[in-house]
């Protein structure tokens, strides 16, 4: 075991040693550093998805929207609480293929989707412009 | 450094003063930069620590709290970014042989060292340090030097006391093996 005098000597050895003194610049670049964080960003950064990208998309969105509810042949606002009784469907058949039908479930779907899409597009853009 | 001015100034630093943090900075800075350069042999990477520790305390001192010395609360951050960049730099975890029987006489070592240049004393010191693996290094830094408790070590570490307790005997015996009379007296001639 090592007596305190001894504990004390080495102590004194390594304090001895003392502290380096850092240079300047250290402090100087820390202190630009958060003086440049603190004031807002002048650079307007580019989106990463452009603006025109997302009116396509929702014009798309839209456009098939409509020409869902228009495949139901007498739709009419009011008529939409009673969306589940039409029985319609729209075909695409090609020759030598099975025909492909949308049946009002689709529609349905497609409606309700819509938004939640529309939504999930919103915020995919804010996270890929990291405003999120 | 007065301790109220320091609490004044981290208070102040909490609420996003710069200034403030820039009197706290400069009061740590060497004890920062020492630890890093002592621990990675390289002015440059020393540099570029400190400068990380400095920014990581500002970005963090809103979760210090007052139960612990603010200077244990940065020696903390700084051994942690420490380790950090150790492990990035993969460097391998030096082994050493000590001899367990060995009596230490660090008076006896002290005084041939003050008989020599405190340049030179230094540089033997350090280099004999700089052999130590570098846990072990920033605990004997962190004990000897800072002059930390081993409870605030274990806190810092996440080592338990009596493990620390072992490596700093046995870190300090290895110095001692490298800095005994014998040994210093090779060195020098």
């Amino acid at each position: 075991m090592v007596s305190n005098k001894q504990e004390q000597a080495f102590k004194d050895l390594i304090q001895s040693t003392g502290y380096e003194s850092s240079p300047g610049s250290i402090l100087t670049s820390v202190m630009d550093q958060l003086e440049k964080e603190k004031q807002p960003s002048q650079v307007k950064e580019s989106a990463l998805i452009p603006r025109w990208v997302f009116v396509i998309v929702l014009v798309v969105l839209f456009a098939f929207t409509g020409f869902s509810l228009h495949a139901i042949q007498d739709f009419y606002i009011p008529g939409l609480s009673n969306l589940f009784q039409y029985s319609w469907e729209f075909d695409f058949s090609l020759r030598g293929l099975p025909k492909l039908g949308i049946g009002k479930t689709s529609t349905i779907i497609a409606i309700c989707a819509l938004p939640m899409m529309l939504v999930q597009f919103y915020f995919i853009k804010k996270f890929y412009e990291r405003s999120i | 450094m007065n301790k109220d001015q320091e609490s004044v100034w981290i208070e102040a630093s909490q609420n996003g003063d710069i200034r403030a943090f820039g009197k706290l900075a400069q009061a740590y800075q060497d004890m920062i930069f020492t630890l890093a350069s002592r621990l990675l042999n390289n002015q440059h990477d020393a540099e570029d620590l400190c400068q990380e520790v400095l920014l990581k305390i500002f970005m963090t001192i809103g979760q210090y709290k007052a139960t612990a010395p603010f200077g244990a609360w940065v020696y903390r951050i700084t051994y942690n970014e420490s380790i950090n960049r150790i492990r990035k730099l993969k460097r391998n975890k030096e082994s050493y042989n000590i001899d367990t029987n060995l009596r230490e006489n660090w008076v006896e070592t002290s005084n041939v060292l003050n008989d020599i240049e405190e340049k030179e004393r230094k540089e033997l010191i350090v280099s004999a340090l700089n052999k130590l693996p570098e846990e072990d290094r920033l605990l004997i830094m962190g004990y000897y030097f800072e002059e930390l408790p081993v409870k605030e070590l274990a806190r810092v570490t996440d080592l338990s006391e009596s493990n620390i307790k072992i490596k700093l005997f046995r870190s300090r015996k290895y110095l001692y093996q490298l800095l005994s009379v014998p040994s210093v007296k090779e060195k020098l001639l």
